[in-house]
């Protein structure tokens, strides 16, 4: 009996180890990948209006039937952002939910609005009730397509307060949402842009020591 | 009343940890002058000080969970931890949950190719409040009983899966980190 303990024991003692190598070996796993994923922006098109330009004011009447001008120079407490979606689109699918929860979180700071292109308002209109996204203004305007060009969906535009384009860009994940809205809270335009705005104090801090070595 | 392998395995755990701890400190007193300057708490004239303090108190808590069995050690440990709870929730109340903890072992951080520090955290005083715990714990008085082979095989093993536990949750501290640095959604 006592011999039947102490090697239950042993075996238990073989297991236990083994089981929170593993766990050690599964959480550091998990901390090599979120060091793994660099950071990665929207990608942003050169055509169409420039980020820190004032944007033209387009009147569009959503299918919902709210008539509402985007862009222009008003002074507006929250800003908006265009999401073009269309329902022959795989991806933007995904999106959307997404970019509603997204917009739940910014609720104080920005409005969240759909816009896509087609004759067939029918469709349209299923595909709303099919996102469940009757709450927000879905336009179909191919003037608001035209003026951003918007050549590749899903693409999302963002707009400040005053009108300003503040990001936009070819967005196919929560990470390019939200690099979109990080672009305006920090005024960076791009994650290209943020890494030489980095890198650059590094590079005369070493120039600095450099000198400092020579003396 | 407690079992003497439980009393010799805590005093064998936290001996381990502030081995680690205070030698890690000593090793690297300038780095640590940075991480204690950020908690901004102290005088910037003091950190070096305090760091020389901390890791020969560390160092003198290793010794001392080793060779004697007397209350003090506990009490010490606990008020020790207790310090660095309390800056961390300071910070934490200040908002500067974005500087490092100085709890990491950079020396092992290199073994496992780390590139991230920890930041502070809830997380954290908790666990601090659970080392706390489990020191105090040791205080009580221990049963006498004539220790075996397996005892050791057990204190052992323990102690091998205390390390690994413990490694294992301050990864998933940092792991939280990284998560908490999104935009906090809930789907």
């Amino acid at each position: 009996m006592n011999e039947a303990l102490i090697i239950s024991n042993v075996i238990l003692w073989v297991v236990v180890v083994a089981l929170t190598t593993l766990l050690f070996a599964v959480t550091r796993q998990v901390g090599i990948l979120h060091e793994r994923v660099a950071p990665a922006g929207a990608l942003q098109p050169t055509s169409g209006p420039k980020i820190g330009e004032i944007t033209e004011e387009i009147k569009a009447t959503s299918l919902q039937g709210e008539s509402i001008r985007l862009g222009g120079s008003r002074q507006e407490k929250l800003a908006s952002f265009i999401l073009f979606i269309s329902p022959t689109c795989p991806v933007c699918k995904e999106l959307v939910p997404t970019a509603k929860s997204l917009a739940k979180a910014e609720l104080n700071d920005m409005k969240l609005f759909f816009a896509s292109d087609g004759e067939n308002i029918e469709q349209h209109e299923n595909y709303i009730r099919d996102l469940d996204i009757e709450n927000y203004p879905y336009f179909v305007s191919e003037s608001l397509g035209m003026y951003y060009q918007v050549s590749k969906l899903p693409f999302a535009v963002l707009i400040d307060g005053d009108g300003i384009l503040r990001s936009k860009g070819l967005v196919n994940t929560r990470e390019h949402l939200e690099s979109l809205i990080e672009s305006m809270t920090t005024g960076i335009a791009t994650v290209q842009e943020y890494v030489e705005s980095k890198s650059e104090p590094l590079e005369s801090k070493t120039k600095l020591s450099a000198a400092e070595n020579m003396s | 009343m407690i079992d003497p392998v439980i009393q010799y395995l805590i005093s064998a755990s936290a001996s381990l940890l502030f081995l680690i701890a205070g030698m890690h400190k000593l090793a690297n007193l300038a780095e640590f002058q940075g991480i204690i300057d950020n908690y901004r708490l102290l005088p910037t004239s003091l950190t070096k000080v305090a760091v020389l303090l901390l890791g020969m108190t560390e160092i003198t808590l290793c010794v001392g969970w080793l060779v004697t069995q007397s209350a003090l050690i506990p009490l010490l440990s606990a008020a020790l931890i207790g310090i660095y709870t309390l800056s961390i929730s300071i910070n934490l109340f200040r908002g500067r949950d974005y500087i490092d903890c100085g709890c990491s072992f950079s020396k092992f951080d290199k073994l496992l190719n780390q590139r991230t520090n920890p930041h502070l955290s809830f997380g954290l005083v908790i666990r601090n409040f659970a080392l706390i715990g489990l020191m105090l714990l040791s205080i009580l008085p221990a049963n006498s009983r004539i220790l075996g082979t397996l005892d050791y095989l057990s204190m052992f093993f323990s102690l091998l899966c205390i390390v690994l536990v413990y490694a294992a949750a301050n990864q998933l501290l940092r792991n939280n980190n990284a998560i908490n640095s999104w935009r906090n959604v809930s789907e």
